[in-house]
């Protein structure tokens, strides 16, 4: 069950996006845990029809789950992490566009649209208008398959997963002799997501493509030899979709760190190896070399500009790309902070990105920000010094950071109760007295992070309840309720010059507010999605 | 005071325990400035009994005599007994200055005696009370004539013993300019921000060049050490303006390969660019094999000539010049000496903010946000801010 300012978002977005109805079954469902049909409808106070018709709607949508329970039968259960990604729907048609054209844009528009469908239905939704596009549309669709940007949706992805996984774990649990040490307990847990993982991928596997070479190989051979299966349902595959804003981030903070020249060096490197990155959990790419990363750079990409290098003369791509690398990797700081600091590993001719070393970097980015926010620039020296050396006194704070402790004790506490940093006793004698105990600063990134995450989570809400308050002021409201109109939509010429100001004004306000959206977005997806990657090494 | 002045021998023989460093005397030595045992012991014996010798023992077990100057004797003859402990504890404790708990503790006197001791020793001017910014509470003790020591004045960042942040911000700032200019292009403040390549690097100043530059600069008065401009330079570090590596740091990246052939095209045919690279390939191969080697040997030898390739550095020509060939230093023999505060550089670098929404949202700055919510009197739908926020990108 998730939290509350979890469970408000997610009832808010299905409000937005599903409207009034479905928002109750869902803030029922987010408010009491999983439920039957019959303890829904009571809950919910609404008639079964209705309930039963809100069901079908969230599990098209892959909202929400079933699970099959010994005492009460069949239960719903709210997906929250599909439910929150329906603020980056938007980012996925508008990658989808750049990668494969409007064609493929559609397609994925219009399954997201639908939750679920199957390639028949697609074209002839996209067939309405124009029956001549077929090949575009199906080979589009093709594309989309074989790149795993779709993928097909099974009837493991509609069922609860968190019983299995407690009988998995209680089985591997099983098998451990004597008490459990933290260690086996989490490898045990390990081994169970695992045989989740591959089960899922399994039933992914079968319904993913069919050959059909029995029946095409009459044709000539430039025909794929396999084609989308009519009958499996597809989705979008979010996680590949999820590679693509990582790998944005990541070139981003390169220029940030670095300079224009690195961000494309980096963006090329991540384009070289980006046919097999699959999931943002990888820790770190695949190889490649510094030739094929030149390769992926475009002529007109200017590199040498970004360097000051020893020799006037024009230098080559291979050799500006070598540099690149080399400073992408700190390979001039062989310390653990310039370890830390790295993009890639470039050992010998082999170049890896470090995808885990980034995303523990981007998570601190954004502690930083946060704490610069509230806290100004002495909370982030504070932090900064935390978490380079661990557990530190308030005095030795005081005296590395070179801040007075008058000013260091407010602002320890401060920060402490956002739980940005926490606090570690270490009694000096058994009775635990209080004056003969060391109070030790450190930050907890696990707990910092969950608490954040839950901060943006509201921030979303309240950026949501805003774009509808926005909708609702009256003068606004009248002129949206007048412009619906099959006249008016028409031509917008029936609008008064008075009329299109206001919805000039309330077009930009919503504009802005999406703008933000998004970009909290961001962080929630540095801090939620990339939070798995490299929490071994903090 | 004694009843009688010094005899020529008794002058003598303090004076001879004035004069020593320590202002001590061995038995020995008396022995030898005085054969005649009988007026030896007078002597002796008459000095002890005035105070100005102390019989002490030495690690040796020999026996050693100290000498006090006649004024000192004077000061003393005035105290009362509880007076000369505190006193004497006082003066140990030379220009650390001792804790009245401390003083308490190590005479074993009553609270109220010692209290009384202190007061009248202030009152005749003999000790002073100092403040010490690192224990802000507690009352210490110190001879009049003597000037606290630097840890307990805190040293050039305290002034009226506060941390002077002011003071530290300038000092700050002093360095990180100094450091941007060694360290940054000088086109880069254009749009491109360029950046010096490992290979044809700068000097990376260490913190002992920063400290002799702000000597020179006239930026301040004070004598800094290397260590606290280390300081300094540690607080830049955690603020995100600049980064500390080690000097022998680029020696670890093979230098550039400039064997291949220039005249050769950009954009050549696929197969043309492919097998060059493969050639490039090669070549890195060999040179990590070189750079295993260079690795290893500076790891064993890190602390004793880490900071020897840095002013090797220092001499090869900065960039802007031409025609350097980077290889050429790697040859060039090694030093030995090593110099405080130059094992790590120091270089700018871009401070990393890339705003995530939170910051942008008014909401990260709320000092309601916690109070925030729907149908509150404080709600989202009515919030003054979300109408003016701006964006920066």
């Amino acid at each position: 069950m998730a939290d509350a300012d979890t469970a408000r978002l997610c009832v808010q977005i299905i409000h937005s996006h599903f409207g009034p109805l479905t928002a109750k079954v869902a803030f029922t469902l987010l408010s009491r845990g999983r439920l039957t049909l019959a303890q829904l409808v009571r809950y919910s106070s609404l008639k079964p029809r209705i309930a039963r018709a809100c069901i079908l709607v969230l599990v098209q949508h892959n909202v929400l789950w079933h699970a099959q329970t010994e005492e009460d039968g069949e239960v719903f259960e709210i997906n929250t992490d599909e439910c929150l990604t329906r603020l980056r729907f938007g980012r996925y048609v508008w990658q989808t566009e750049q990668l494969f054209g409007t064609a493929a844009a559609e397609i994925v528009q219009l399954i997201l649209d639908h939750g679920k469908l199957r390639p028949p239905d697609i074209m002839s939704h996209l067939l309405v208008g124009d029956p001549k596009g077929i090949a575009l549309y199906s080979q589009a669709l093709y594309k989309l398959v074989t790149t795993s940007y779709l993928k097909p949706s099974t009837i493991l992805a509609h069922v609860s997963p968190r019983d299995k996984r407690i009988r998995y774990e209680s089985e591997e649990k099983a098998k451990i002799s004597g008490f459990p040490t933290a260690k086996e307990l989490r490898e045990a847990r390990e081994t169970a997501a695992a045989r989740l993982k591959r089960e899922e991928e399994e039933a992914e596997n079968v319904g993913l493509k069919k050959k059909a070479a029995s029946s095409r190989s009459g044709k000539r051979k430039a025909e794929p030899e396999e084609v989308v299966d009519d009958d499996v349902y597809f989705r979008i595959n979010y996680d590949k979709y999820n590679v693509h804003i990582r790998n944005k981030l990541i070139e981003s903070a390169a220029r940030e760190r670095f300079n224009d020249g690195a961000a494309l060096v980096i963006r090329a490197t991540l384009k070289a190896t980006e046919s097999k990155q699959k999931t943002i959990e990888d820790i770190r790419s695949d190889s490649s070399t510094a030739a094929n990363i030149a390769m992926e750079l475009s002529d007109d990409d200017d590199l040498a500009s970004g360097l000051v290098t020893s020799s006037s003369k024009k230098q080559k791509t291979i050799t500006l790309v070598k540099s690149y690398l080399g400073m992408l990797a700190f390979a001039d700081n062989p310390s653990p902070a310039g370890r830390a600091a790295s993009f890639v590993s470039y050992s010998g001719s082999k170049v890896y990105v470090e995808f885990g070393i980034i995303a523990t970097r981007l998570r601190r980015r954004v502690l930083e920000a946060v704490t610069r926010e509230r806290h100004g620039d002495d909370g982030v020296r504070v932090l900064r010094l935390l978490l380079d050396t661990g557990k530190v006194d308030e005095k030795q704070i005081s005296k590395v950071a070179m801040i007075a402790p008058k000013d260091i004790r407010p602002l320890l506490s401060a920060m402490s109760a956002e739980s940005l940093i926490s606090i570690q006793e270490v009694p000096k004698s058994a009775d635990r007295n209080p004056t003969r105990t060391f109070y030790l600063w450190y930050v907890d990134p696990q707990k910092a992070s969950s608490v954040l995450l839950g901060n943006l989570y509201k921030t979303l809400y309240n950026i949501e309840m805003r774009k509808t308050a926005e909708d609702e002021e009256p003068g606004v409201k009248a002129v949206l309720q007048k412009r619906e109109r099959s006249d008016v939509s028409q031509d917008e010429g029936l609008l008064t010059r008075n009329e299109r100001e206001a919805l000039k004004e309330w077009e930009s306000k919503i504009e802005r507010l999406t703008i933000l959206e998004a970009r909290v977005e961001e962080a929630v997806f540095i801090l939620r999605d990339l939070g798995p990657l490299g929490n071994g090494e903090e | 005071m004694s009843a009688r002045k010094l005899t020529s021998l008794e002058r003598k023989l303090h004076q001879a325990a004035l004069l020593s460093p320590q202002k001590t005397i061995a038995q020995k030595d008396i022995d030898a400035l005085c054969p005649d045992a009988s007026a030896r012991v007078g002597a002796l014996n008459f000095l002890l009994g005035t105070g100005m010798l102390t019989l002490l023992r030495a690690p040796d077990g020999s026996t050693l005599y100290r000498a006090d100057s006649a004024d000192e004797v004077n000061t003393k003859a005035n105290m009362s007994g509880d007076e000369a402990m505190v006193f004497g504890q006082i003066q140990a404790a030379g220009n650390q200055g001792i804790w009245t708990k401390h003083i308490k503790a190590k005479t074993q006197l009553h609270q109220t005696v010692v209290d009384r001791a202190l007061k009248s020793l202030t009152q005749k001017g003999l000790v002073k009370t100092v403040p010490d910014v690192r224990y802000k509470t507690r009352k210490i003790y110190m001879l009049a004539a003597l000037e606290p020591a630097a840890e307990m004045s805190g040293g050039p960042w305290y002034t009226d013993n506060e941390l002077d942040t002011e003071v530290v911000r300038l000092l700050c700032r002093a360095c990180l300019k100094l450091i941007r200019d060694k360290t940054v292009p000088k086109r880069g403040l254009d749009a491109a921000r360029p950046l010096y390549s490992i290979e044809c690097a700068p000097a990376y100043p260490s913190a002992l060049h920063i400290q002799r530059a702000l000597g020179k600069s006239k930026i301040t008065d004070m004598e800094l050490s290397v260590a606290q401009v280390e300081m300094l330079l540690t607080v830049l570090v955690l603020d995100g303006e600049i980064e500390k590596f080690p000097a022998f740091g680029a020696t670890l990246w093979p230098a550039d390969d400039s064997d291949t052939d220039d005249a050769e095209e950009q954009h050549v045919h696929e197969v043309r660019k492919r097998r060059r690279t493969s050639e490039g390939d090669g070549e890195a191969r060999q040179r990590k094999r070189r750079r295993r080697t260079y690795g290893s040997s500076s790891d064993d030898a890190e602390d004793s000539d880490i900071g020897s390739p840095n002013r090797r550095r220092k001499h090869t020509r900065l960039p802007e010049q031409e025609g350097e060939d980077s290889e050429s230093g790697d040859s060039s023999p090694r030093s030995t000496s090593v110099e405080e505060g130059s094992a790590y550089v120091y270089r700018a670098i871009h401070r990393e903010r890339l705003a995530p929404g939170l910051t942008e949202a008014p909401c990260g700055q709320c000092p309601r946000f916690a109070f925030c919510r729907e149908g509150g009197p404080v709600n989202p739908g009515e919030c003054a801010y979300f109408g003016k926020c701006q964006f920066s990108r």
